[in-house]
């Protein structure tokens, strides 16, 4: 399958909503944000793509993007040209039940950041948001591990519908428990138990494997 | 201008080290509202409410402050 990668800069656009399009991407490297501009300026960030997941699979139906995707740190991507991708899924179904398992996994994620913001306090959807990158990211690794997580408190404030005095005033607490610590562009995860127990996490939505490792 | 919005009161205080960019004066202090409105749904406290900002402009001198409190009493 043609592919070309493309290294891109923290905070640029990867996709501009409406922007015609005719490829998806594939992250490679870094992290994006899917965001929602709203009328007052204020920005809203409803989804996080890792390396290894395609974020707009909407690209291989529709002409034009449905969202803009941010890069939240330096980013290398792979363009999917949609016409070479609808070919291989053609010839292999398995491509494209992987890229259908993805849908419904992005689907169940955001069910979740709909609970997260409706449901639970402010420091839970933090503990809440890092126990789900820390499994997409397959980082999980006993009760003390660490991984990426390029996400500044303002974009985390971006993400869960806070102000960012008070993301930070809630990092504060949940380092105090000693639960978590974000330092530097990674998420220090010191008790993996605790954290779980605090965002009342139940990880089972992302039990679909994360498909697309078939293509890369 | 960047202001910086410590909060105490209910829970522990925390001071603000990153701080928030506000385009006016009159921004900064729809903000310490909002923040003290956001930080009050977190308190479990069950029947009353007591928090407060103070807030720093970039020198570190206290310029503003505002308080949110919420007071129950049975009537009999």
């Amino acid at each position: 399958m043609p592919e070309q990668e493309t290294l891109l800069p923290a905070h640029s656009d990867i996709v501009r909503r409406g922007q015609s399009v005719d490829s998806a991407c594939l992250v490679v490297e870094g992290f994006l944000a899917r965001i929602r501009d709203t009328s007052s300026g204020r920005r809203q960030i409803t989804a996080f793509y890792l390396p290894g997941e395609m974020p707009d699979l909407d690209a291989l139906l529709v002409p034009s993007a449905l969202a803009t995707l941010l890069a939240l740190s330096p980013v290398r991507i792979q363009r999917v040209p949609r016409a070479a991708m609808r070919d291989a899924i053609a010839r292999y179904p398995a491509i494209g039940e992987a890229l259908w398992r993805q849908t419904i996994m992005d689907g169940m994620i955001a069910m979740e950041w709909v609970a997260n913001i409706g449901q639970r306090q402010a420091r839970a959807r933090i503990a809440h948001l890092i126990c789900e990158v820390a499994i997409r990211s397959r980082a999980v690794a006993g009760e003390q591990f660490d991984f990426a997580f390029p996400v500044t408190q303002t974009h985390i404030a971006e993400a869960t519908g806070m102000s960012p005095v008070h993301v930070n005033r809630s990092v504060q607490a949940l380092r105090a428990e000693r639960a978590l610590e974000l330092v530097d562009g990674r998420a220090f995860v010191r008790n993996w138990a605790l954290l779980q127990d605090i965002a009342e996490f139940e990880g089972s939505y992302l039990d679909m494997e994360a498909p697309v490792r078939l293509l890369a | 201008m960047r202001y910086y919005f410590d909060i105490g009161g209910n829970g522990p205080e925390t001071r603000d080290i990153e701080g928030l960019e506000c385009k006016s004066v009159e921004e900064m202090h729809r903000r310490a509202t909002m923040i003290l409105a956001q930080v009050a749904l977190d308190v479990n406290h069950a029947d009353c409410l007591n928090l407060r900002t103070i807030v720093r402009d970039s020198r570190g001198r206290a310029v503003y402050e505002a308080r949110l409190s919420v007071e129950g009493r049975i009537l009999s």
